[in-house]
């Protein structure tokens, strides 16, 4: 069980939370102190909308530790509509094959329990695609 | 005077649905189980995915909530979260949704059960929280993933999905909250104990004594103190098992079938149990009108039940469209079968 | 500045290879301490000074670390300098540099190089788990993706942008598969078919069985001096280390600027040629990466073998000329070493069935670690 490190990154991983430079004004997912753009301090919180498309994805079948009751499952580069790129599982597919330049939206999941069924449960940000119908 | 009415006036601000988008039909489990396919409690119920339970499905009824109400979640002050199958039996699921959502660290986090009502429960302790004038928004939420024995009548209707709900001031509500009324006894009508995965029910004793005896005396009671009766009220929405009990009991009252169908979710989605009648609500405000008046009666085993009345203001209009509609939720729709819900529900022995 | 310098002054006196394969009756220890003798008894015995170990998962498959004190001491030098290096698929590369820089230094005499993995301790889930570490953890690992997976990530989109299919990826497999046939430490001997690649099950769309190397038990080392410490008469047949270069690029293949360029692949090739004053079509012999066909299409193209959406036509060059990972197998952290190795003995023209027909006076040898991220490149050849 690893508690520690997973509570460090809880507001990235629930919802999205990453910086914006004020040096450049480039938006950055996961936050770093140096912007990978201007490579100045960087550290101003911005909220990232959870709205992207697929950049890339492949299917997993044999899934490591951990993964395997949930597999198979895919895993994509999703582009978010800020600009940067993250790594993020798909869920709730349905018959729905995956494509590249797919629009999904971020959710918060359940990504796996830490340990077995005694640990803690780790919650993070996979991406679907975006519900269709009436707003 | 038995009604709860705060000091100051309060309503709903914002409100979202969330169900999962998995089904299996009622059909398929009499396969399975060789039940008798002429008595079907509903047609068919929601599943969740392999990633989901009321933590993950609450998040998204709170944003879906947050989106409607046009407020920065900052404002929240209380982050309530009523469910019977709240991920942790020890670890409350209200930190992990105020936290995902982006709400301030200053609130209260709690988590409710009272069976089926706990998602009304939170809601009526939100009244008093914002009646009192302790905070300006309460985030109430009705959630469930309930678990039915294999082979148990349960199963059939047990379902996944629910509502959240946030309360403000009257002044801000897209539907002001009139009156509401609570109504509780010591009835063991259903159960489920610290470390057992499914639930134990009385059976037939669930109906008269439990849900009916309940529910009659919450809506009698409310209706003689607020001096109004069905004809007074355009919606209607109960606590719905099933198909059937909420029929009965609406028509019982002089409840019509217009008052009452949209919100009755349970032949297409199942028993949502702490989400249902909130559900309802969803369902009802996605289509309800300024002025309109809504009728609500929740029931939660062991027992109790929660009754409310609401209307409508000129907010509905401008808000309903800034999330997702109930309808949009229930047709989103992968029917699966029975190993695949048996594989979503844990039901496989792994280790 | 010191291109004659590194040109004229490290030389490979020895090397030492163990067949890949699964080991099931050595452990780690024997296996490199093995391959360290094999390749000091191929230098005619010299005295090592120091040992640099390049290993990958030691710490999680055999629950081992410090592997300096274990193996050299099981090798029967207990007494001199010896440490790990881990970079991934390139760990045994970074070993072989880190000896390179040593000798070159003046501080040791003679280095071995060892690359060593131990892959079959555990079950084949571990191992695949293991190898996942070298994805950046908190943000790729978690989400349940895998080494192979990420490579397959790249790949749809190498064939989507360029607008391709998944057999532009058969061409490598057949020729690695063919390659490895005369190899006699290679783990795939039996050949591949068009026929049985276009059967074959797929793994992580696009890629499939044939486009994945396998993970599996091995260990090379090389020994490495300078010149003028070898006697004058057997100076002119040493291979020399002429170039040698570490690049890396980020970790994670979301926060690449482009995904389909391999840049610290392009920049460690380019820093190599340069430090070994060549340019490239004055090498014979290429040696590139391919734990996964599409790195190999991209490595084409990013040290400039190739236009892009033009790395996966090899036919041009020599290319993995004894199998490379996807017919030889893939001992992660060993690799790099075997790589070095065996164009050590196509320079030496001691390749045996596998010897390419006009002796090749220059190679370029290079590995990556982590899909990309790490790459270090080795330019070797005579005088």
């Amino acid at each position: 069980m690893e508690a520690p490190r997973h509570w460090r990154l809880k507001k990235q991983r629930y919802s999205l939370t990453g910086e914006v430079c004020p040096h450049c004004s480039a938006k950055i997912f996961p936050p770093r102190d140096v912007c990978p753009e201007c490579g100045q301090e960087a550290k101003t919180a911005f909220q990232f909308s959870g709205k992207g498309e697929v950049f890339s994805y492949t299917t997993i079948n044999d899934a490591p530790s951990g993964y395997q009751e949930q597999a198979p499952y895919a895993v994509a580069l999703v582009k978010l509509n800020e600009g940067p790129i993250v790594t993020a599982q798909l869920t709730d597919l349905g018959a729905e094959p995956v494509r590249i330049g797919m629009p999904v939206e971020m959710v918060t999941r359940r990504i796996k329990d830490d340990g077995n069924e005694r640990g803690v449960i780790l919650y993070g940000y996979k991406f679907r695609p975006v519900i269709a119908g009436p707003r | 005077m038995k009604l709860l009415i705060p000091e100051k006036p309060v309503g709903i601000i914002g409100y979202g649905a969330y169900i999962p988008r998995y089904r299996i039909p009622a059909s398929e489990i009499s396969r399975i189980w060789h039940g008798d396919s002429d008595g079907m409690p509903i047609k068919e119920k929601s599943v969740p995915g392999l990633d989901e339970d009321t933590i993950t499905m609450s998040i998204e009824a709170a944003r879906n909530a947050i989106n409607r109400a046009q407020i920065d979640p900052k404002e929240l002050r209380a982050v309530w979260i009523g469910s019977e199958s709240h991920p942790y039996a020890v670890k409350p699921s209200g930190t992990v949704v105020a936290e995902a959502i982006g709400a301030s660290e200053s609130i209260s986090a709690a988590d409710f059960e009272f069976a089926c009502k706990a998602g009304t429960e939170a809601v009526i302790a939100g009244m008093g929280f914002v009646g009192s004038g302790m905070g300006d928004y309460v985030l109430a939420v009705g959630m469930d993933t309930a678990q039915g024995r294999p082979g148990d009548v349960l199963e059939y209707t047990a379902a996944a999905g629910g509502a959240a709900v946030i309360i403000g001031p009257a002044s801000n509500a897209l539907a002001v909250i009139d009156a509401a009324y609570s109504f509780v006894t010591d009835t063991p009508d259903f159960w489920r104990r610290q470390t057992q995965k499914y639930p134990e029910h009385g059976q037939r004793f669930t109906g008269e004594p439990a849900y009916f005896h309940h529910l009659e005396s919450s809506i009698e009671t409310f209706f003689a103190e607020t001096g109004t009766a069905a004809k007074d009220y355009r919606f209607a929405v109960f606590h719905q098992p099933n198909a059937k009990f909420p029929q009965k009991l609406g028509k019982e009252f002089g409840f019509t079938k217009e008052q009452f169908q949209t919100g009755l979710l349970s032949p297409m989605i199942g028993n949502t149990y702490s989400g249902a009648v909130l559900l309802g609500l969803s369902a009802i405000l996605d289509i309800a009108e300024p002025g309109d008046k809504i009728f609500a009666a929740a029931f939660g085993s062991g027992a109790g039940s929660d009754t409310f009345s609401f209307t409508v203001t000129d907010q509905i209009r401008l808000r309903r469209s800034l999330a997702p509609s109930t309808q949009a939720y229930i047709n989103r729709r992968t029917e699966i079968d029975y190993a695949v819900y048996a594989r979503h529900r844990g039901k496989y022995v792994m280790n | 500045m010191n291109t004659n310098q590194e040109k004229k002054q490290v030389v490979i006196a020895g090397i030492g290879m163990l067949p890949v394969g699964e080991h099931w009756d050595l452990s780690l220890r024997t296996l490199g301490a093995r391959a360290v003798r094999k390749a000091l008894a191929d230098s005619g015995n010299l005295k090592p000074d120091a040992i640099y170990i390049g290993n990958g998962l030691a710490n999680i498959l055999s629950h081992q670390a410090n592997l300096g004190a274990l193996i050299s001491d099981e090798a029967g030098f207990s007494g001199i300098e010896s440490c790990t290096f881990e970079a991934a698929g390139a760990s045994g590369a970074a070993a072989f540099r880190a000896a390179c820089l040593a000798v070159q230094s003046g501080l040791i005499d003679v280095a071995v190089a060892l690359g060593v993995e131990k892959i079959t301790d555990c079950d084949g889930s571990t191992a695949l788990t293991a190898q996942d570490l070298i994805l950046n953890y908190e943000f790729e690992g978690i989400t349940g993706l895998t080494v192979a997976a990420g490579a397959a990530i790249i790949a749809q989109r190498y064939i989507s942008e360029h607008l391709l299919d998944h057999s532009i990826f058969q061409n490598i497999a057949l020729q690695s598969y063919q390659h490895a046939q005369d190899n006699p430490n290679a783990m795939y001997r039996n050949g591949l078919t068009a026929a049985m690649y276009q059967k074959q099950s797929i793994k992580n769309d696009p890629l499939g069985l044939f486009d994945i190397s396998s993970l599996a038990d091995g260990a090379a080392a090389l020994v490495v001096t300078r010149e003028e410490l070898i006697p004058v008469e057997s100076r002119e047949e040493m291979v020399r280390v002429l170039g040698s270069a570490n690049a890396i690029a980020p970790l994670s293949l979301h926060d690449r600027h482009q995904l389909l360029q391999y840049s610290a692949a392009s920049q460690s090739a380019a820093s190599a040629l340069r430090k070994a004053g060549m340019s490239l079509n004055e090498v014979d012999l290429f040696e590139l990466w391919d734990a996964n066909s599409i790195d190999t299409v991209l490595s084409m193209e990013a040290i400039g073998l190739a236009l892009p959406g033009k790395g996966w036509q090899t036919e041009n060059i020599i290319l993995n000329s004894m199998g490379g990972c996807l017919g030889r197998g893939n001992p992660l952290g060993a690799s790099g070493a075997y790589q070095l190795a065996e164009a050590v003995l196509q320079l030496r023209g001691q390749a045996g069935a596998c010897q390419i027909a006009q002796l090749p006076k220059r190679a370029l040898v290079q590995a990556l670690g982590g899909l990309g991220s790490t790459a270090i490149t080795h330019i070797l050849g005579h005088g």
